[in-house]
């Protein structure tokens, strides 16, 4: 279901600046998805769905989102996670975003911490 | 509503430099400007400076705008969703500056103009040559202005020009002779009328408060929404058991010591009894034009970090973080201050804020052991001593001398940090971020991206503090101490 009322300025932003970068992103109901390619891991070469909840960038790019969103098809070794905002059968992981070099754009910065994040993904357990 | 000006030091400069000519003669400028609406203050930041093309003024005895520059001004204000000011120097004056019957005449004629193609209202605004002294008034309609109380320049050094009709200079108390001749009246005059909030009013905010009252400032406010515990009482100087057994707000600790070191003729306590990251928080720190940030937690030094450079209030800000050796002694100790302002870095790119924290924050995530386990982070350190919490009081303090009174003729020094197992001072050599989200909305405004959030739980904290029932013992107690306390504050 696409989001059919209006986007605030900042998660307007946020779509913005990841499309910018090459993350085409889309708002999905309380969330935000954009594809990003895994350069390592499990996922290696894949190019993975991932997002945000809009919650979480109404003061972007002042204040980054925390939690990632991903499908339950992937998983990691260890991460705190539930299942706020996502789609059936996806999970939003935590992982620390020790953002602090702001020669960067905060989009690239994002987008280099959760394809990192990606890239450690583990084979699913059957 | 009282209402004032602002501007970043970089702006200044350049309107100051073509209003100040070298053949001695008047000049004009037109700028935009936004809005930044507190709860008792409105104030006008300039935004951006619009000077005039060839023939666009004209420039001969008493200067004088042509229309075309006044509309296209107006225009180009419009197409930002900025207002509109004019503005005029008188090069042989000093301090506030009123109108000439020309320059009421030709304000109020363009007030039309202005209101009509940019929807806000008229600023204008008149420079002293002889001291570089600003001075403002809005024209909500044509027929007279609202002055305004005060125009502040903010860069390294903050620099006012204040409205003495409408901010009266205080007058000097016989407790505040060696504070005044530490720096002058003048100084004394226009550091006492800064009206300053301590956000946080633990050790530190309490300490810098109490300084602040005893220094001579005639207005001090202090934001908190929790109370005394017994926990504080060996670092919150002044705060008794009776108030941690009451579970007194620290605003209302706060207010009770300010009242007992204020030197002023008449002091204003304001108490805040809200969180920053509300808000209502952020409208109340609106009105201020210093802000001591004494809070150590991500979410609230966001949105303080925020505020210094959206709508240019200078926030001083600082920490402690003691360390210790495995079997439990110290290992080291360090405090930190530096002053937010354009031209300065902010907290993120000082390293003093990071901003991926701030979410957990926001959600609660610090201080719940489960996640913290989860993510293997270590749970924040608490340590903290009183014999150092007064070396952090005493940083943030002397940044507020350096930016107020600008001693040796300076403003605020880069970010300071104090190594205490080395005995060293070291002075940051960290800059601005290119990319700094912060750095980048300065002169947001009311435009400004917001950070703080609408919540129950600190209301919630306020509301039962104030429906508590406390023993009768220790009502009585309390009781007896406010008849003392108002007997002592009725001595001359
Ligand atoms: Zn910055």
């Amino acid at each position: 279901m696409s989001n059919e009322i209006g986007l605030t300025g900042p998660t307007q932003q946020f779509i913005n600046d990841m499309t910018a970068l090459g993350a085409t992103a889309r708002a999905d109901g309380p969330r935000i998805l954009y594809d990003v390619v895994a350069v390592g891991g499990a996922l290696n070469g894949q190019t993975m769905t991932t997002g945000v909840s809009v919650s979480e960038v109404q003061s972007w790019p002042m204040v980054p989102p925390h939690w990632i969103h991903l499908p339950d098809s992937v998983a990691f070794p260890e991460t705190n996670m539930d299942d706020i905002d996502c789609q059936p059968g996806w999970k939003r992981h935590s992982r620390d975003f020790s953002y602090t070099d702001m020669s960067m754009p905060p989009a690239l910065a994002w987008l280099r911490h959760v394809r990192g994040f990606i890239s450690i993904a583990i084979p699913k357990a059957a | 509503m009282r209402y004032s000006v602002a501007m970043t030091g970089e702006v200044e400069a350049a309107m100051r430099d073509h209003l100040i000519r070298e053949d001695g003669q008047e000049d004009v400028l037109a700028a935009t400007y936004v809005l930044s609406t507190g709860v008792e203050r409105t104030t006008a930041l300039i935004k951006s400076v619009v000077f005039p093309g060839e023939g666009e003024r004209l420039v001969h005895g008493n200067a004088s705008f042509t229309s075309g520059y006044v509309l296209r001004a107006s225009n180009e204000a419009r197409a930002a969703g900025h207002g509109l000011a004019l503005l005029h120097s008188h090069p042989g004056s000093r301090g506030w500056q009123l109108l000439s019957d020309m320059d009421w005449e030709t304000e109020s004629e363009y007030e039309r103009v202005a209101r009509g193609i940019t929807k806000m209202p008229l600023l204008g605004m008149t420079l002293g040559g002889r001291d570089t002294s600003w001075s403002a008034r809005f024209w909500f309609d044509r027929s007279a202005p609202t002055w305004a109380e005060s125009v502040r320049s903010v860069s390294p050094k903050l620099a006012v020009t204040w409205n003495n009709e409408i901010r009266r200079i205080p007058s000097i108390t016989r407790s505040q002779q060696r504070t005044v001749s530490s720096w002058g009246e003048r100084t004394q005059s226009s550091i006492a009328r800064l009206r300053v909030l301590v956000v946080g009013g633990g050790s530190v905010g309490l300490d810098v408060a109490q300084r602040l009252a005893a220094t001579g400032l005639a207005t001090v406010g202090v934001m908190d929404y929790d109370a005394v515990e017994t926990v504080n009482l060996d670092r919150m100087i002044g705060a008794t058991r009776l108030d941690a057994a009451l579970g007194r707000s620290k605003v209302k600790v706060a207010s009770r010591l300010m009242k007992s070191a204020a030197t002023a003729e008449s002091f204003e306590i304001h108490n805040h009894e809200v969180s920053i990251t509300d808000p209502v928080g952020v409208s109340a720190a609106l009105d201020y034009d210093v802000i001591f940030s004494c809070v150590d937690r991500p979410w609230p030094r966001a949105v303080l970090n925020a505020l210094a450079y959206t709508d240019l209030i200078p926030v001083i800000d600082g920490g402690i973080a003691l360390d210790t050796f495995p079997d439990g002694r110290m290992r080291n100790g360090i405090w930190r201050a530096h002053t937010l302002v354009p031209g300065r870095p902010c907290m993120a790119c000082l390293g003093q804020l990071v901003i991926g924290d701030i979410p957990l924050d926001k959600q609660g995530l610090l201080d719940d052991p489960e996640y913290i386990a989860g993510a293997h982070r270590e749970a924040p350190s608490r340590q903290n001593v009183a014999a150092l919490s007064a070396s952090v009081s005493a940083a943030l303090l002397a940044q507020f001398v350096s930016l107020t009174a600008h001693p040796g003729g300076r403003g605020v020094p880069a970010p300071l940090r104090h190594v205490l197992s080395t005995h060293t001072l070291e002075h940051s050599v960290a800059t601005s971020g290119p990319y700094c989200a912060y750095e980048n909305a300065t002169t947001a405004g009311d435009t400004r991206t917001p950070i703080a959030e609408h919540r129950e739980d600190w209301r919630a904290i306020v509301y039962e503090r104030a429906t508590k029932k406390s023993p009768f013992r220790l009502r009585a107690l309390a009781a007896a101490e406010d008849i003392l306390q108002r007997a002592i504050s009725r001595l001359k």
